[in-house]
């Protein structure tokens, strides 16, 4: 027998009894579901978070701060959950230290750190407001971000973005800044001039601050955390500005930084390791985001989990429905035997349909996990709905890389299922299937 | 005369030990290709036992079982199932066929199971068909026909292979005396063509139509 025609009469003999493959269907079905879905949400996660690692600054960048202001911040955690400490003077508690020039020197130093790279940041640049011609409001800016990487990409929807090292003031807006300040459409917004404004304590009078406009970012993580990005000119120019009443020793205290380093050839982990010699603490990007993927690992296996227990269970169905099946066809088997089909062909046949409720119940979980996922996706995305500042994230991606494994495995389940009732199916007697009753 | 199948010492015995049958005792014959030979018996005499056993259905206990010559005792599984499927063709009392399939499905399945192709399995089929005058009823479905019909269709299927040896399992055995004539005479005309007829029957007036009648009794030649 051709195993186009063992196909075609499995495919068959599961239409046979329409409802009860429906329900071995569904039961399969279920299991799929949730395996698909919860790997489609890790997908679409995942992708995501790489993204904005992507965005702000990918593998070779890496920022970090006096060990001392470390301490201190960590010294703040832990009062904030009740804990007293006892002092340690080794350790700086509350009194941040600034980078010194010393140490600046070993860290340009450091194999692999690339010395132009290396930029120090003093006191936090605030500003009070920012606005335009185009508008007669004036608007808080909460954080200003600084990373001057080259390497750094905001998914701009339009513009060329900053030149870190350029002396003209530049900076880059996200989307809502940008309708903030007038600019519907959003390449209006290039190479416009805004102003910032900072409060001059003592003369009660504010200072403005002019800056092209380089790029409008689309939202994400990264953006609405730091909804716009100065070059160094402009951060320089606002943090001159905050601190112009300190004495001169306090005015250019480094306190923070970040470089490139040459991630081909040392790991982050070095990088990391020569910094805590030198009295200094690095992050990279991943490390920021490593506890928010693991956390998802962890949901996303529990989820996998629950698939895979009802998988177990749609496994026993099939194994029942088949077996039903060899029974009611006790005496087509004989007769096929008797007519000079194989065994091997019986056993054949009978797995194939279990694969096929495997294929089946796999492929309509696949349909509703998609429509499903792409239905909430949408709605999450809808106007006033939480995502709707981040138009690139999406809840759930389907990839075939993680469609297609799980569709082998379930048939795999369904086919190993399938073997018990194929080979009672295939190991009759012919004359004693015929004369079954 | 060709001898087509030819037995030595074929014992069949169910069961073990103190509960062993013996319901095939050192049966010796030897049936020539073109003759019409009928098994007599009554029930629970051996007769059908020893059809499957001839048919390849079964295995002897001991003894063995010469098809063309060739011991069919030594023959792997694969190589019994090409010889049913090649050289024999099966009719059987009850009919077995797929009822909720239609005609033609049922008559070329013998051709399905050895892989020939779609429309040559097709072809043969309605010849098959039309020499049982049948071949208006291509498309029916077989739970639709009458019995006679049924048993018809059941002879399409079994020469649709063009066999060496038909296995007719008391034919007529479901069927009224007028097409129960009718499916005799279709068989005894395929033997007149050169088919060998293996008729298992009780019914005496059907064996005294082959050439030669085997009795079976208690599990022996008589």
């Amino acid at each position: 027998m051709k195993f186009l025609d063992i196909l075609k009469e499995s495919n068959r003999n599961l239409l046979r009894n329409k409802g009860r493959t429906f329900l071995t269907i569904l039961a399969i079905f279920i299991g799929s579901f949730v395996i698909i879905i919860a790997n489609a949400i890790a997908t679409g996660v995942n992708s995501y978070v790489d993204d904005q690692i992507n965005a702000i600054g990918g593998e070779g960048y890496i920022e970090f701060m006096s060990k001392s202001t470390y301490d201190t911040m960590s010294s703040y955690m832990a009062s904030m959950s009740g804990e007293i400490q006892e002092y340690n003077p080794e350790r700086n508690s509350t009194t941040a230290l600034a980078i010194s020039d010393e140490q600046v020197e070993k860290l340009k130093n450091i194999p692999g750190i690339k010395a132009e790279t290396v930029t120090l940041f003093g006191a936090t640049p605030s500003v009070d407001y920012v606005t335009s011609d185009k508008t007669d409001k004036r608007f808080i800016v909460t954080s200003i971000g600084a990373t001057p990487s080259e390497s750094l990409n905001f998914q701009r929807v339009v513009g060329d973005g900053n030149q870190p090292f350029a002396k003209e003031n530049q900076i880059e807006i996200n989307i809502d800044y940008a309708k903030a300040l007038g600019f519907s459409n959003y390449n209006d917004a290039i190479n416009q001039k805004i102003r910032f404004g900072i409060l001059d304590q003592f003369k009660m009078k504010y200072v403005e601050i002019e800056a092209r406009v380089t790029g409008v970012m689309a939202n994400g993580l990264m953006s609405s955390m730091a909804p716009v990005r100065a070059n160094l000119a402009l951060i320089d120019a606002i943090t001159a500005e905050n601190v112009k009443y300190l004495p001169e020793s306090q005015k250019n205290a480094k306190f923070t930084g970040c470089a490139d380093f040459d991630y081909k050839n040392y790991s982050a982990e070095e990088i990391k390791k020569a910094l805590e010699e030198i009295d200094i603490s690095a992050m990279t990007v991943a490390d920021e985001v490593g506890m928010f993927k693991s956390f998802l690992d962890v949901m996303v296996a529990v989820l996998d989990v629950f698939g895979g227990i009802a998988l177990l269970a749609a496994a026993i169905g099939i194994i029942n429905t088949l077996f039903m099946s060899v029974q009611e066809r006790t005496r087509e088997i004989g007769l096929d035997k008797a007519l000079g089909m194989s065994s091997s062909k019986v056993f054949l046949s009978f797995s194939l349909e279990a694969v096929m409720l495997g294929f089946w119940g796999s492929a309509f979980g696949i349909i509703l996990s998609v429509v499903l996922g792409t239905v909430v996706d949408t709605i999450l995305h809808a106007d006033g709905n939480i995502l709707e500042s981040f138009p690139t994230f999406h809840v759930v991606e389907f990839t075939p890389a993680n469609i297609i494994p799980i569709v082998l495995v379930v048939m795999t389940i369904a086919f190993l299922a399938g073997t018990l009732p194929a080979r009672q199916a295939a190991h009759k007697n012919p004359i004693d299937s015929l004369r079954y009753e | 005369m060709k001898s087509i199948i030819t037995t030595k010492n074929l014992s069949k015995t169910y069961g073990k030990k103190s509960a062993a049958f013996r319901a095939l005792k050192d049966i010796d014959l030897e049936i020539f290709e073109g003759e019409s030979v009928a098994i007599v018996g009554k029930s629970g005499s051996g007769k059908s036992t020893l059809m499957h056993l001839l048919a390849l259905l079964d295995k002897p206990t001991s003894g063995s079982i010469y098809i063309n010559g060739v011991n069919s005792t030594k023959l792997k599984p694969r190589q019994l199932n090409k010889m049913r499927n090649r050289y024999f063709g099966f009719v059987f009392q009850q009919f077995f066929m797929n009822a909720n399939d239609t005609v033609l499905n049922n008559v070329l399945l013998p051709l399905k199971i050895s892989g020939t192709r779609r429309r040559a399995r097709k072809k043969l089929a309605m010849e098959a068909l039309k020499v049982v005058g049948l071949e208006e009823k291509a498309m029916n479905k077989a739970n639709n026909l009458s019995g006679g019909q049924k048993q018809r269709v059941c002879i399409a299927r079994a020469i649709v292979n063009n066999p060496k040896v038909i296995f007719a399992d008391e034919p007529t055995g479901n069927l009224d005396s007028a097409t129960g004539a009718k499916v005799e005479k279709l068989l005894f005309d395929l033997n007149k063509k050169g088919v060998t007829l293996i008729i298992v029957t009780h019914d005496e007036d059907l064996a005294k139509k082959c050439q030669r009648q085997i009795h079976i009794a208690d599990g022996e030649m008589k």
